[in-house]
């Protein structure tokens, strides 16, 4: 299971992906969504794929790696495809079952939505695989400033982030060890069949909350504990820099983005 | 007759990485029906991996295990292992976290029913595993999540019990138990194990908790096995359980001492209090003999030092003098 994970885990390498700084990378994510989202031909697609493939290239993280990053989003994004491939009736009619038509407009549109969702995961692993969590950290609460002049705190929404991103391998860790327990006790996960499987997941759900609830318990009294106050005015061990390839990577992506609005 | 043989397993987590230490180096082992065995080491020795590839979670990357009847060769992965762990019990570390029903009581019949037996007898096993560990019936109804720390890590033992394995391994079964609890439940394992025949395997890094209940001593550092043994062996070789990193029990410390100081070999190690007053009445002849001789050979050293300090001190005052 450990293996499997490799959705939003850093992964040390020497590249100027890796030096770039937290807020240029963020900025640049949500630059890129907006893109993407804009992109309605095959070719601003094609274009797309095409820049974020030079710098996930240059990233200096194995291409594999951000494919199996989209590996647990493979079934929602059969059902997107399966949804407008089902329920699309505009262009040519290719088969009909029923009340059901598949059409050529169907199986295209469904395909933008595959290649959107993939564009998506993969880049956006980019993020979280080339920055350690303490400059995530950082980067997030800069970014998240403006929100201060509305009245809500950055400092406790990167709190709430970093956290939730540091449990989500202790809470696999613990579904494993009861999936580990119940193996003993003669229902091992890999020889039961699927309905059985189904039925055994679901006893992990409780427990699993369960030890999620006293885990955040213990962390917030061990925080009080040891000072911590919420919106305190801190200090910081360490300070972002921005420098030029900063600007450079953002223009990058503003340039991409208008070309995207415009087409 | 063996139940258990590892022949120079080798054990790796992960399998791709290069750089991933082994976490088992070459262990051979037997082990014996009906015996008690106590595996001791330090953090990190590999004591619960070893563990892990009892009832076949963990499978060898190098070398032959067999458990039973079930062979588990490198590389070949072996499925369906029902049978074999309804005969191998294991309890995890920290085996408050491995509860998952919404009853103690449903908790307690999982194992019983994946193995086949019907709610009736099921139940009447969770009852009798319970009573085993020291709690009462009242706790069959209450969820396992309201228990305190102790009280789920007695029930998570009794759901391994219930399913009546003859082979029953436990993982630092008494971290985090208060000292009674602690000696009952050796006491409970110690009964399985010469009333019921069945082979119990411990792991701990306390050696003391279990040096009077084992059989059979092995020692693990660093992923190797460096001692198997009976406890008087052991107790011959207290080095071992430097080398391991392993805390020597006051008892043992005492015994060193005895020998050292008093030139009694103490040869069955007593266990407890009671133990060490039998043995003092019953080898006091030759403690008085000792005692005595101790506190001549005391004082003759110490007339001995003063014998030497004086001509010092009366050169030093005819040097004065002068």
């Amino acid at each position: 299971m450990d293996e499997r994970m490799v959705m939003g885990r850093y992964v040390a390498a020497q590249s100027w992906v890796h030096q770039l700084d937290p807020r240029a990378k963020l900025t640049a994510m949500v630059l890129f969504l907006i893109a993407v989202i804009c992109a309605d031909y095959s070719l601003e697609l094609a274009v797309i794929t095409a820049f974020s493939l030079v710098i996930l290239m240059t990233s200096g993280i194995p291409l594999r790696r951000y494919g199996r990053a989209s590996k647990p989003l493979w079934p929602l994004m059969a059902f997107m495809f399966l949804f407008y491939v089902l329920f699309e009736h505009n262009g040519d009619v290719w088969l009909s079952i029923g009340s059901f038509t598949v059409t050529s407009e169907g199986v295209l549109l469904g395909l933008y939505a595959v290649w959107r969702m993939l564009l998506l995961v993969c880049f956006t692993s980019i993020l979280t695989f080339t920055t350690t969590p303490i400059e995530l950290n950082l980067g997030l609460e800069a970014v998240l400033k403006p929100l201060k002049l509305i009245g809500v705190s950055p400092q406790q929404w990167t709190m709430m982030i970093t956290i939730a991103l540091r449990f989500i391998p202790t809470i696999f860790e613990e579904a494993n060890k009861i999936l580990k327990a119940q193996a003993s006790r003669g229902a091992d996960y890999e020889d039961l069949k699927l309905k059985e499987k189904g039925k055994l997941v679901v006893t992990l759900l409780v427990p699993v909350t369960v030890g999620a609830f006293r885990r955040a318990e213990e962390l917030v009294m061990a925080m009080e504990s040891r000072g911590y106050v919420l919106d305190a005015k801190r200090t910081s061990l360490r300070y972002l820099t921005w420098q030029g390839t900063d600007t450079l990577f953002i223009l990058l992506f503003i340039v991409l983005t208008a070309g995207m609005i415009i087409l | 007759m063996a139940i258990v043989t590892c022949e120079q397993i080798s054990y790796q987590y992960a399998k791709a990485s290069i750089h991933q230490p082994l976490a088992l180096i070459d262990v051979s082992l037997r082990l014996e029906q009906g015996k008690f065995y106590a595996i001791v080491g330090a953090t990190g020795s590999g004591k619960s991996t070893l563990l892990q590839h009892l009832n076949g979670i963990y499978q060898p990357t190098k070398g032959k295990l067999q458990v039973y009847d079930v062979v588990f060769a490198a590389g070949a992965k072996v499925k369906g292992l029902k049978p074999l762990r309804s005969r191998v019990g294991l309890v995890f570390q920290f085996p408050e976290q491995q509860l998952f029903e919404e009853t103690v009581e449903k908790d307690l019949m999982f194992g019983p029913i994946q193995f086949g037996a019907d709610e009736q007898q099921a139940r009447a096993a969770a009852v009798e595993a319970l009573l085993a560990v020291g709690l009462d019936e009242a706790f069959m109804a209450r969820s396992p999540f309201e228990l305190s720390g102790g009280q789920m890590r007695k029930v998570a033992i009794a759901t391994v019990l219930a399913s009546n394995p003859e082979l029953i391994v436990l993982d630092e079964p008494t971290a985090t138990l208060d000292p009674v609890s602690r000696t009952e439940l050796i006491a409970l394992l110690k009964r399985l194990c010469v009333e019921q025949g069945r082979t119990i395997v411990m792991v701990t890094h306390r050696l003391d908790e279990v040096l009077a209940a084992a059989d059979e001593f092995i020692l693990m550092q660093q992923g190797a096995v460096t001692y198997t043994g009976t406890r008087a062996d052991l107790i011959r070789s207290p080095h071992l359980l430097q080398a391991a990193d392993i805390v020597v029990p006051n008892e043992m410390k005492l015994a060193h001492e005895i020998s050292e100081r008093l030139g009694i070999v103490v040869d069955e190690l007593p266990s407890g209090i009671e133990g060490w007053a039998d043995w003092l009445i019953h080898n006091s002849d030759a403690a008085s003999k000792a005692v005595d001789r101790y506190a001549t050979d005391s004082s003759a050293s110490q007339q001995e030092q003063t014998d030497k300090a004086s001509p010092r001190g009366m050169t030093e005052s005819d040097e004065k003098g002068e």
